[in-house]
Protein backbone atom coordinates (compact mmCIF):
# COMPACT_ATOMS: atom_id res chain seq x y z
CA UNK A 1 0.00 0.00 0.00
CA UNK A 2 1.37 3.03 -0.55
CA UNK A 3 2.41 5.48 2.26
CA UNK A 4 -0.20 8.08 3.37
CA UNK A 5 2.39 11.79 3.18
CA UNK A 6 1.04 14.71 5.31
CA UNK A 7 0.80 18.17 3.08
CA UNK A 8 3.05 20.34 4.48
CA UNK A 9 0.47 23.17 4.19
CA UNK A 10 -1.59 21.30 6.50
CA UNK A 11 -0.65 21.76 10.69
CA UNK A 12 -2.39 25.03 11.73
CA UNK A 13 -5.81 23.77 12.05
CA UNK A 14 -6.23 20.88 15.37
CA UNK A 15 -9.65 19.77 13.61
CA UNK A 16 -7.56 17.85 11.04
CA UNK A 17 -4.83 16.96 8.62
CA UNK A 18 -4.40 16.61 4.81
CA UNK A 19 -2.72 13.80 3.27
CA UNK A 20 -1.83 12.69 -0.18
CA UNK A 21 -1.83 9.13 -1.11
CA UNK A 22 -0.59 9.57 -5.01
CA UNK A 23 -3.13 11.07 -6.50
CA UNK A 24 -5.92 10.83 -4.15
CA UNK A 25 -6.56 14.28 -1.07
CA UNK A 26 -7.63 12.91 2.38
CA UNK A 27 -8.81 14.55 5.25
CA UNK A 28 -8.18 13.18 8.17
CA UNK A 29 -10.89 14.23 11.22
CA UNK A 30 -9.17 14.40 15.11
CA UNK A 31 -10.33 13.49 17.95
CA UNK A 32 -10.84 17.70 18.74
CA UNK A 33 -12.47 18.05 15.85
CA UNK A 34 -14.88 15.35 15.65
CA UNK A 35 -17.83 16.97 17.62
CA UNK A 36 -18.11 19.57 14.93
CA UNK A 37 -17.73 17.75 12.28
CA UNK A 38 -20.37 15.56 12.97
CA UNK A 39 -22.76 18.21 13.68
CA UNK A 40 -21.81 19.52 10.49
CA UNK A 41 -22.66 16.90 8.33
CA UNK A 42 -25.59 15.52 10.60
CA UNK A 43 -27.34 19.43 9.64
CA UNK A 44 -27.61 18.68 5.99
CA UNK A 45 -25.45 22.16 5.20
CA UNK A 46 -22.71 20.50 3.05
CA UNK A 47 -24.90 18.56 0.67
CA UNK A 48 -26.66 21.41 -0.72
CA UNK A 49 -23.48 23.58 -0.70
CA UNK A 50 -21.54 20.62 -2.60
CA UNK A 51 -23.97 19.93 -4.96
CA UNK A 52 -24.07 23.41 -6.29
CA UNK A 53 -20.25 23.34 -6.87
CA UNK A 54 -19.75 25.58 -4.09
CA UNK A 55 -17.83 23.30 -1.66
CA UNK A 56 -15.79 20.46 -2.57
CA UNK A 57 -16.98 17.09 -2.43
CA UNK A 58 -16.62 14.98 0.76
CA UNK A 59 -16.74 11.18 1.21
CA UNK A 60 -16.12 9.13 4.16
CA UNK A 61 -13.20 6.37 3.59
CA UNK A 62 -12.10 3.97 5.88
CA UNK A 63 -8.93 5.61 8.18
CA UNK A 64 -7.04 2.40 7.97
CA UNK A 65 -5.98 4.18 4.30
CA UNK A 66 -3.40 6.04 7.04
CA UNK A 67 -1.60 3.10 7.79
CA UNK A 68 -0.31 3.50 11.24
CA UNK A 69 -1.16 6.95 11.32
CA UNK A 70 -4.88 5.26 11.38
CA UNK A 71 -4.92 5.89 15.38
CA UNK A 72 -5.14 9.69 14.73
CA UNK A 73 -8.36 9.92 12.76
CA UNK A 74 -11.83 9.67 13.92
CA UNK A 75 -12.77 9.98 10.68
CA UNK A 76 -11.24 10.04 7.01
CA UNK A 77 -13.19 12.14 4.31
CA UNK A 78 -11.68 12.06 0.27
CA UNK A 79 -11.91 14.70 -2.09
CA UNK A 80 -11.93 14.90 -5.58
CA UNK A 81 -8.64 16.26 -6.75
CA UNK A 82 -8.27 19.71 -8.43
CA UNK A 83 -7.19 20.47 -11.98
CA UNK A 84 -4.30 22.82 -10.03
CA UNK A 85 -3.44 24.83 -7.03
CA UNK A 86 -3.11 28.20 -7.45
CA UNK A 87 -2.03 30.99 -4.55
CA UNK A 88 -4.46 33.98 -3.77
CA UNK A 89 -1.66 36.60 -4.74
CA UNK A 90 -2.33 35.42 -8.77
CA UNK A 91 -5.44 35.75 -8.76
CA UNK A 92 -6.66 39.00 -10.64
CA UNK A 93 -9.21 41.64 -8.80
CA UNK A 94 -12.15 40.13 -10.06
CA UNK A 95 -11.05 36.41 -8.85
CA UNK A 96 -10.49 37.48 -5.55
CA UNK A 97 -13.59 39.57 -5.24
CA UNK A 98 -15.56 36.16 -6.33
CA UNK A 99 -13.71 34.19 -3.92
CA UNK A 100 -14.57 36.91 -1.46
CA UNK A 101 -18.14 36.67 -1.92
CA UNK A 102 -18.56 33.11 -1.76
CA UNK A 103 -16.75 32.83 1.74
CA UNK A 104 -19.64 35.43 3.15
CA UNK A 105 -22.23 33.64 1.19
CA UNK A 106 -20.98 30.34 2.67
CA UNK A 107 -21.02 32.26 6.22
CA UNK A 108 -24.70 33.58 5.65
CA UNK A 109 -26.25 30.26 4.30
CA UNK A 110 -24.34 28.44 7.16
CA UNK A 111 -25.58 30.60 10.27
CA UNK A 112 -29.23 28.93 8.90
CA UNK A 113 -27.79 25.57 9.64
CA UNK A 114 -26.25 27.08 13.07
CA UNK A 115 -22.91 26.64 11.58
CA UNK A 116 -20.17 29.13 11.33
CA UNK A 117 -16.59 29.25 9.40
CA UNK A 118 -13.78 29.32 11.89
CA UNK A 119 -11.56 31.02 9.82
CA UNK A 120 -11.62 33.10 6.52
CA UNK A 121 -8.21 32.02 4.48
CA UNK A 122 -8.08 33.13 0.98
CA UNK A 123 -6.05 29.66 0.60
CA UNK A 124 -9.01 27.78 1.45
CA UNK A 125 -10.37 28.28 -2.20
CA UNK A 126 -9.34 27.56 -5.35
CA UNK A 127 -10.61 27.29 -8.94
CA UNK A 128 -12.27 25.21 -11.49
CA UNK A 129 -11.84 27.25 -14.06
CA UNK A 130 -13.34 30.62 -13.30
CA UNK A 131 -15.32 29.88 -10.97
CA UNK A 132 -14.25 29.64 -7.02
CA UNK A 133 -14.53 26.27 -4.84
CA UNK A 134 -13.97 26.13 -1.14
CA UNK A 135 -11.80 23.31 -0.02
CA UNK A 136 -11.67 23.16 3.64
CA UNK A 137 -14.41 21.04 4.73
CA UNK A 138 -13.53 21.11 8.50
CA UNK A 139 -13.47 25.07 8.86
CA UNK A 140 -17.17 24.29 9.32
CA UNK A 141 -17.80 24.39 13.00
CA UNK A 142 -20.59 24.74 15.30
CA UNK A 143 -22.06 28.22 15.92
CA UNK A 144 -24.06 29.13 19.11
CA UNK A 145 -26.00 32.51 18.52
CA UNK A 146 -24.53 35.47 20.11
CA UNK A 147 -20.80 34.29 18.74
CA UNK A 148 -18.36 36.29 17.32
CA UNK A 149 -17.41 36.69 14.03
CA UNK A 150 -13.75 35.03 14.76
CA UNK A 151 -12.39 35.33 11.54
CA UNK A 152 -13.54 39.09 10.53
CA UNK A 153 -10.36 39.79 11.22
CA UNK A 154 -8.76 37.31 8.81
CA UNK A 155 -11.29 38.14 6.04
CA UNK A 156 -10.27 41.87 6.16
CA UNK A 157 -6.76 40.93 5.99
CA UNK A 158 -6.80 38.11 3.19
CA UNK A 159 -10.01 39.40 1.11
CA UNK A 160 -11.50 43.03 2.09
CA UNK A 161 -7.91 44.79 2.13
CA UNK A 162 -6.11 43.85 -1.00
CA UNK A 163 -9.58 44.65 -3.28
CA UNK A 164 -9.53 47.73 -1.04
CA UNK A 165 -6.10 48.34 -1.93
CA UNK A 166 -6.63 47.84 -5.59
CA UNK A 167 -10.44 49.61 -5.65
CA UNK A 168 -9.69 52.88 -4.07
CA UNK A 169 -5.66 53.14 -4.59
CA UNK A 170 -5.26 51.69 -7.86
CA UNK A 171 -2.25 49.53 -6.20
CA UNK A 172 -2.75 45.63 -7.78
CA UNK A 173 -2.59 43.68 -4.85
CA UNK A 174 -0.11 40.79 -5.85
CA UNK A 175 3.10 42.05 -5.41
CA UNK A 176 1.98 43.05 -1.79
CA UNK A 177 -0.40 39.93 -1.29
CA UNK A 178 2.85 37.65 -2.31
CA UNK A 179 5.23 39.19 0.21
CA UNK A 180 2.75 38.71 2.98
CA UNK A 181 0.95 35.51 3.15
CA UNK A 182 -1.25 36.40 5.66
CA UNK A 183 -2.51 38.72 3.97
CA UNK A 184 -2.22 42.70 3.75
CA UNK A 185 -2.90 43.79 7.58
CA UNK A 186 -5.08 46.29 8.31
CA UNK A 187 -3.07 48.91 10.23
CA UNK A 188 -0.69 48.89 6.66
CA UNK A 189 -3.77 49.76 4.63
CA UNK A 190 -5.48 52.14 7.06
CA UNK A 191 -1.93 54.65 6.59
CA UNK A 192 -2.44 54.54 2.96
CA UNK A 193 -5.66 56.46 3.21
CA UNK A 194 -6.86 60.25 3.36
CA UNK A 195 -9.20 60.69 6.08
CA UNK A 196 -11.74 61.54 3.52
CA UNK A 197 -11.43 57.74 2.70
CA UNK A 198 -11.69 56.73 6.28
CA UNK A 199 -15.12 58.81 7.00
CA UNK A 200 -16.93 56.49 5.07
CA UNK A 201 -19.14 54.28 7.37
CA UNK A 202 -17.76 50.88 5.84
CA UNK A 203 -14.11 51.83 5.78
CA UNK A 204 -14.61 53.16 9.47
CA UNK A 205 -16.18 49.39 10.52
CA UNK A 206 -13.57 47.36 8.80
CA UNK A 207 -10.78 49.01 8.35
CA UNK A 208 -10.12 52.28 10.47
CA UNK A 209 -11.97 51.43 14.17
CA UNK A 210 -10.37 48.26 14.80
CA UNK A 211 -6.95 49.45 13.97
CA UNK A 212 -7.41 52.31 16.25
CA UNK A 213 -9.16 49.74 19.05
CA UNK A 214 -6.35 47.27 18.36
CA UNK A 215 -4.07 50.29 19.11
CA UNK A 216 -5.74 51.11 22.23
CA UNK A 217 -6.51 47.56 23.75
CA UNK A 218 -2.74 46.92 23.86
CA UNK A 219 -2.85 49.18 26.99
CA UNK A 220 -6.10 47.27 28.32
CA UNK A 221 -5.91 45.18 31.26
CA UNK A 222 -6.88 41.72 31.58
CA UNK A 223 -10.52 42.44 33.09
CA UNK A 224 -11.24 44.66 30.23
CA UNK A 225 -10.39 42.41 27.87
CA UNK A 226 -12.38 39.97 29.57
CA UNK A 227 -14.94 42.35 29.63
CA UNK A 228 -14.82 42.43 25.77
CA UNK A 229 -15.03 38.49 25.38
CA UNK A 230 -18.00 38.32 27.47
CA UNK A 231 -20.07 40.77 25.17
CA UNK A 232 -21.87 39.35 22.18
CA UNK A 233 -22.67 39.45 18.35
CA UNK A 234 -26.48 38.52 18.07
CA UNK A 235 -27.52 36.51 14.94
CA UNK A 236 -29.25 39.24 13.25
CA UNK A 237 -26.05 41.80 13.93
CA UNK A 238 -24.00 38.92 12.16
CA UNK A 239 -25.85 38.60 9.48
CA UNK A 240 -25.97 42.19 8.82
CA UNK A 241 -22.68 42.62 8.60
CA UNK A 242 -22.05 40.12 6.29
CA UNK A 243 -24.94 41.34 4.05
CA UNK A 244 -23.36 44.82 4.70
CA UNK A 245 -20.08 43.31 3.89
CA UNK A 246 -21.76 41.65 0.57
CA UNK A 247 -22.73 44.40 -0.79
CA UNK A 248 -19.90 46.63 -0.88
CA UNK A 249 -17.31 44.09 -2.21
CA UNK A 250 -19.74 42.97 -4.62
CA UNK A 251 -19.61 46.96 -5.72
CA UNK A 252 -16.12 47.34 -5.74
CA UNK A 253 -14.10 47.69 -9.30
CA UNK A 254 -10.49 47.80 -10.19
CA UNK A 255 -9.52 51.29 -11.40
CA UNK A 256 -10.40 52.62 -14.46
CA UNK A 257 -6.51 54.00 -15.18
CA UNK A 258 -5.50 50.14 -14.73
CA UNK A 259 -7.38 49.07 -18.01
CA UNK A 260 -3.60 48.76 -18.89
CA UNK A 261 -1.66 49.04 -22.20
CA UNK A 262 -1.88 44.96 -22.77
CA UNK A 263 -5.67 45.33 -22.60
CA UNK A 264 -6.94 44.91 -26.25
CA UNK A 265 -3.27 44.36 -27.12
CA UNK A 266 -4.71 41.11 -29.01
CA UNK A 267 -7.43 43.19 -30.70
CA UNK A 268 -5.16 46.27 -31.97
CA UNK A 269 -1.85 44.45 -32.07
CA UNK A 270 0.93 45.27 -34.52
CA UNK A 271 -0.03 42.55 -36.67
CA UNK A 272 -3.00 42.49 -39.11
CA UNK A 273 -6.08 40.15 -39.68
CA UNK A 274 -4.56 38.10 -41.45
CA UNK A 275 -1.33 37.21 -39.39
CA UNK A 276 -3.76 36.53 -36.75
CA UNK A 277 -5.78 33.71 -38.62
CA UNK A 278 -2.72 32.15 -39.13
CA UNK A 279 -1.83 31.60 -35.58
CA UNK A 280 -5.23 30.69 -34.67
CA UNK A 281 -5.35 27.75 -37.39
CA UNK A 282 -1.78 26.76 -36.26
CA UNK A 283 -2.87 26.59 -32.42
CA UNK A 284 -6.33 24.73 -33.25
CA UNK A 285 -4.30 22.22 -35.60
CA UNK A 286 -2.04 21.91 -32.33
CA UNK A 287 -4.53 21.50 -29.80
CA UNK A 288 -6.86 18.91 -31.57
CA UNK A 289 -4.09 16.31 -32.30
CA UNK A 290 -2.24 17.25 -28.98
CA UNK A 291 -5.27 17.17 -26.60
CA UNK A 292 -3.71 18.54 -23.93
CA UNK A 293 -5.24 17.12 -20.98
CA UNK A 294 -3.79 20.78 -18.91
CA UNK A 295 -2.15 23.58 -20.95
CA UNK A 296 -0.21 26.04 -19.92
CA UNK A 297 -0.37 29.19 -21.96
CA UNK A 298 2.40 31.85 -20.79
CA UNK A 299 1.74 35.06 -21.76
CA UNK A 300 -1.67 34.52 -22.34
CA UNK A 301 -2.56 38.21 -22.44
CA UNK A 302 -6.65 38.02 -21.96
CA UNK A 303 -6.54 34.54 -23.31
CA UNK A 304 -8.02 35.19 -27.39
CA UNK A 305 -5.57 31.86 -28.18
CA UNK A 306 -6.06 30.26 -24.68
CA UNK A 307 -9.59 29.85 -25.97
CA UNK A 308 -8.77 28.14 -29.55
CA UNK A 309 -7.22 25.96 -27.84
CA UNK A 310 -9.99 25.17 -25.76
CA UNK A 311 -12.87 24.91 -28.27
CA UNK A 312 -10.25 22.86 -29.98
CA UNK A 313 -9.89 20.02 -28.03
CA UNK A 314 -7.44 21.32 -24.82
CA UNK A 315 -9.33 20.28 -21.55
CA UNK A 316 -8.67 22.86 -19.43
CA UNK A 317 -6.28 25.53 -19.03
CA UNK A 318 -4.01 27.85 -16.84
CA UNK A 319 -2.66 30.95 -18.23
CA UNK A 320 -0.07 33.13 -16.76
CA UNK A 321 0.48 36.75 -17.40
CA UNK A 322 1.95 39.70 -15.28
CA UNK A 323 0.03 42.33 -15.93
CA UNK A 324 -3.62 42.32 -14.12
CA UNK A 325 -5.29 44.39 -16.50
CA UNK A 326 -4.35 41.67 -18.96
CA UNK A 327 -5.36 38.61 -16.66
CA UNK A 328 -8.60 40.48 -15.81
CA UNK A 329 -9.71 40.55 -19.69
CA UNK A 330 -9.03 37.04 -19.81
CA UNK A 331 -10.61 36.26 -16.89
CA UNK A 332 -13.78 37.86 -17.94
CA UNK A 333 -13.09 35.74 -21.18
CA UNK A 334 -13.16 32.54 -19.06
CA UNK A 335 -16.46 33.25 -17.51
CA UNK A 336 -18.67 34.72 -20.33
CA UNK A 337 -17.79 32.10 -22.32
CA UNK A 338 -17.83 29.18 -19.57
CA UNK A 339 -14.63 28.11 -20.37
CA UNK A 340 -12.45 25.64 -18.30
CA UNK A 341 -9.72 28.63 -17.80
CA UNK A 342 -8.02 30.02 -14.89
CA UNK A 343 -5.66 32.77 -15.96
CA UNK A 344 -3.31 33.73 -13.03
CA UNK A 345 -0.88 36.93 -12.34
CA UNK A 346 2.45 35.42 -12.48
CA UNK A 347 6.12 36.85 -14.22
CA UNK A 348 7.81 34.07 -15.93
CA UNK A 349 11.07 35.59 -15.65
CA UNK A 350 9.87 35.45 -11.32
CA UNK A 351 7.50 32.64 -11.26
CA UNK A 352 5.80 32.14 -7.63
CA UNK A 353 8.10 30.86 -4.74
CA UNK A 354 7.88 28.05 -2.03
CA UNK A 355 6.90 30.19 1.00
CA UNK A 356 5.53 29.84 4.53
CA UNK A 357 6.40 27.76 7.64
CA UNK A 358 10.29 26.04 5.87
CA UNK A 359 9.41 27.36 2.80
CA UNK A 360 6.95 24.72 1.85
CA UNK A 361 3.45 25.64 2.75
CA UNK A 362 2.63 27.30 0.00
CA UNK A 363 4.35 25.54 -3.17
CA UNK A 364 6.27 27.08 -5.38
CA UNK A 365 4.86 27.29 -9.41
CA UNK A 366 7.55 24.72 -10.55
CA UNK A 367 6.25 21.89 -7.86
CA UNK A 368 2.63 22.86 -8.66
CA UNK A 369 4.06 22.14 -12.76
CA UNK A 370 1.41 19.63 -14.62
CA UNK A 371 0.76 20.91 -18.23
CA UNK A 372 1.11 18.52 -20.72
CA UNK A 373 0.88 21.15 -23.54
CA UNK A 374 2.20 24.65 -24.05
CA UNK A 375 1.43 28.06 -25.70
CA UNK A 376 4.20 30.76 -25.44
CA UNK A 377 2.78 33.05 -28.27
CA UNK A 378 4.88 36.70 -28.27
CA UNK A 379 7.17 35.87 -24.64
CA UNK A 380 10.37 34.88 -25.90
CA UNK A 381 11.36 38.72 -26.42
CA UNK A 382 10.17 39.53 -23.50
CA UNK A 383 12.48 37.20 -21.27
CA UNK A 384 15.46 37.65 -23.90
CA UNK A 385 15.55 40.89 -25.05
CA UNK A 386 13.17 42.72 -22.02
CA UNK A 387 14.79 40.98 -19.47
CA UNK A 388 18.19 39.68 -20.72
CA UNK A 389 17.53 35.94 -20.33
CA UNK A 390 19.87 34.10 -22.34
CA UNK A 391 17.64 32.98 -25.26
CA UNK A 392 18.64 29.75 -24.87
CA UNK A 393 17.98 29.14 -21.11
CA UNK A 394 14.04 30.44 -21.85
CA UNK A 395 14.08 27.83 -24.09
CA UNK A 396 15.38 25.41 -21.80
CA UNK A 397 12.51 26.61 -19.21
CA UNK A 398 9.89 26.47 -21.77
CA UNK A 399 10.37 23.21 -22.95
CA UNK A 400 10.75 21.67 -19.45
CA UNK A 401 7.16 22.67 -19.04
CA UNK A 402 5.12 20.33 -20.91
CA UNK A 403 6.23 17.57 -23.73
CA UNK A 404 4.36 19.17 -26.53
CA UNK A 405 3.42 22.76 -27.21
CA UNK A 406 3.94 26.14 -29.75
CA UNK A 407 6.42 28.82 -29.25
CA UNK A 408 6.65 32.12 -31.32
CA UNK A 409 9.33 33.83 -32.24
CA UNK A 410 9.49 37.44 -32.58
CA UNK A 411 12.59 38.63 -34.99
CA UNK A 412 14.19 41.96 -34.18
CA UNK A 413 12.52 43.06 -37.20
CA UNK A 414 8.98 43.36 -35.67
CA UNK A 415 7.95 46.49 -34.78
CA UNK A 416 6.86 45.17 -30.94
CA UNK A 417 10.87 43.83 -30.77
CA UNK A 418 11.77 47.86 -32.56
CA UNK A 419 10.23 49.63 -29.91
CA UNK A 420 11.57 47.48 -27.04
CA UNK A 421 15.49 48.30 -28.15
CA UNK A 422 14.31 52.06 -29.49
CA UNK A 423 16.19 53.25 -26.22
CA UNK A 424 18.33 50.72 -25.10
CA UNK A 425 21.92 49.45 -27.40
CA UNK A 426 21.30 45.99 -28.87
CA UNK A 427 23.47 43.69 -27.34
CA UNK A 428 21.33 40.71 -28.16
CA UNK A 429 23.49 39.37 -31.31
CA UNK A 430 22.75 35.70 -30.29
CA UNK A 431 19.16 36.77 -30.81
CA UNK A 432 18.22 35.07 -34.14
CA UNK A 433 15.93 32.63 -35.84
CA UNK A 434 18.62 30.26 -36.25
CA UNK A 435 19.78 30.62 -32.71
CA UNK A 436 16.13 30.01 -31.60
CA UNK A 437 15.53 26.79 -33.72
CA UNK A 438 19.06 25.83 -32.60
CA UNK A 439 18.24 26.01 -29.05
CA UNK A 440 14.88 24.17 -29.71
CA UNK A 441 16.56 20.84 -30.93
CA UNK A 442 18.33 20.63 -28.22
CA UNK A 443 15.85 19.64 -26.25
CA UNK A 444 12.93 18.73 -28.51
CA UNK A 445 11.87 17.29 -32.15
CA UNK A 446 10.17 20.01 -34.35
CA UNK A 447 7.14 18.75 -35.37
CA UNK A 448 5.85 21.24 -37.68
CA UNK A 449 6.86 25.81 -38.63
CA UNK A 450 4.84 28.28 -39.62
CA UNK A 451 5.73 31.69 -40.47
CA UNK A 452 2.76 34.17 -39.08
CA UNK A 453 4.24 36.73 -40.76
CA UNK A 454 7.53 36.27 -43.14
CA UNK A 455 10.33 36.76 -41.44
CA UNK A 456 8.94 38.99 -38.56
CA UNK A 457 7.18 35.82 -36.45
CA UNK A 458 7.70 32.51 -36.93
CA UNK A 459 5.73 29.61 -34.69
CA UNK A 460 7.41 26.43 -34.00
CA UNK A 461 5.32 23.24 -32.57
CA UNK A 462 8.37 20.94 -30.73
CA UNK A 463 7.83 17.43 -29.21
CA UNK A 464 9.97 17.73 -26.26
CA UNK A 465 12.63 14.15 -27.06
CA UNK A 466 12.79 11.86 -23.41
CA UNK A 467 15.84 12.48 -21.86
CA UNK B 1 -43.40 48.90 28.44
CA UNK B 2 -41.35 52.14 29.99
CA UNK B 3 -37.66 52.47 28.10
CA UNK B 4 -36.23 51.29 31.76
CA UNK B 5 -38.10 48.21 31.04
CA UNK B 6 -37.00 47.69 28.12
CA UNK B 7 -33.27 48.01 28.97
CA UNK B 8 -34.27 45.53 31.48
CA UNK B 9 -35.42 43.08 29.07
CA UNK B 10 -32.73 43.63 26.43
CA UNK B 11 -30.17 42.95 29.50
CA UNK B 12 -32.02 39.68 30.45
CA UNK B 13 -31.68 38.80 26.66
CA UNK B 14 -27.95 39.42 26.34
CA UNK B 15 -27.37 37.45 29.42
CA UNK B 16 -29.53 34.24 27.97
CA UNK B 17 -27.44 34.54 24.85
CA UNK B 18 -24.36 35.00 27.17
CA UNK B 19 -25.13 31.66 28.34
CA UNK B 20 -25.20 29.55 25.59
CA UNK B 21 -22.45 31.45 23.85
CA UNK B 22 -18.80 29.28 23.79
CA UNK B 23 -15.14 30.37 23.60
CA UNK B 24 -14.37 31.42 20.92
CA UNK B 25 -12.29 29.13 18.19
CA UNK B 26 -8.87 28.53 19.60
CA UNK B 27 -6.38 28.23 17.10
CA UNK B 28 -6.94 31.89 15.51
CA UNK B 29 -6.51 35.10 17.03
CA UNK B 30 -9.51 37.20 16.02
CA UNK B 31 -8.26 39.98 16.87
CA UNK B 32 -8.80 42.85 19.83
CA UNK B 33 -9.97 45.29 17.25
CA UNK B 34 -12.17 43.44 15.82
CA UNK B 35 -13.89 42.09 18.35
CA UNK B 36 -14.42 45.66 20.41
CA UNK B 37 -16.12 46.15 16.62
CA UNK B 38 -18.64 43.37 17.02
CA UNK B 39 -19.48 44.12 20.51
CA UNK B 40 -20.09 47.32 19.71
CA UNK B 41 -22.43 46.09 16.55
CA UNK B 42 -23.52 43.70 18.89
CA UNK B 43 -24.82 46.54 21.72
CA UNK B 44 -25.79 48.94 18.85
CA UNK B 45 -28.00 46.23 17.33
CA UNK B 46 -29.55 45.62 20.57
CA UNK B 47 -30.29 49.39 21.32
CA UNK B 48 -31.85 49.73 17.58
CA UNK B 49 -34.12 46.55 18.65
CA UNK B 50 -35.28 48.58 22.02
CA UNK B 51 -35.45 51.90 20.20
CA UNK B 52 -37.80 49.85 18.07
CA UNK B 53 -40.28 48.33 20.73
CA UNK B 54 -40.18 51.98 22.11
CA UNK B 55 -41.38 53.92 19.19
CA UNK B 56 -43.65 51.44 18.01
CA UNK B 57 -45.04 52.08 21.30
CA UNK B 58 -45.15 55.63 21.41
CA UNK B 59 -46.48 55.54 17.74
CA UNK B 60 -49.03 53.15 19.18
CA UNK B 61 -50.32 55.80 21.74
CA UNK B 62 -50.56 58.55 19.46
CA UNK B 63 -52.06 56.73 16.41
CA UNK B 64 -54.92 54.91 19.00
CA UNK B 65 -54.86 58.80 20.55
CA UNK B 66 -55.91 59.92 17.22
CA UNK B 67 -58.02 57.16 16.03
CA UNK B 68 -60.17 57.89 19.44
CA UNK B 69 -60.23 61.64 18.51
CA UNK B 70 -61.95 60.88 14.81
CA UNK B 71 -64.07 58.45 15.89
CA UNK B 72 -65.64 61.27 18.48
CA UNK B 73 -65.75 63.94 15.49
CA UNK B 74 -67.78 61.86 13.57
CA UNK B 75 -70.37 60.76 16.52
CA UNK B 76 -73.80 61.94 15.43
CA UNK B 77 -74.50 62.06 19.03
CA UNK B 78 -72.86 65.22 19.37
CA UNK B 79 -74.87 67.45 17.51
Amino acid sequence: MDAARREEASFRDPAGQVYRIRDRVLRSVSEFGCPDYEFVRDSGLLSGLIASNRVIGVEEVSPDLLGPRASSAKYLLEHPTLPFISHPYEWCFSALRSAALLQLDLLAEALDFDVTLSDASAYNFQFRGPEPIFIDALSFRRYRDGDYWTAHQQFCEQFLNPLLLTALQGVAFNAWFRGSPEGIRSEDLNSLLSWRQKVNWRVLTHVALPVRFQLSARKNTASHIDRIKARHLPRASFLQMIGGLRKWIAGLEPPKSSQSAWNGYAADNAYDPMAAEVKADFTRRYASTVKPAMLWDIGCNTGLYTEIALQAGALEAVGFDTDMGAVEGAFVRAREKGLRFLPLVVDAADPSPGQGWLGRERKSLEARANADGLLAYALVHHLSIGRNIPLPEVIAWLIGMAPQGVIEFVEKEDPMVRQMLRLRDDIFDDYRRDAFLAAVQNHAEIVETKDVIENRRLLVWYRRRPN
Amino acid sequence: MTARQVGVVSAAALAILGAWTSPAEAYLDPGTGSMIVQGIIGVIAGALVALRIYYGKIKYFFSAKSAGKSVEDHNPDKD
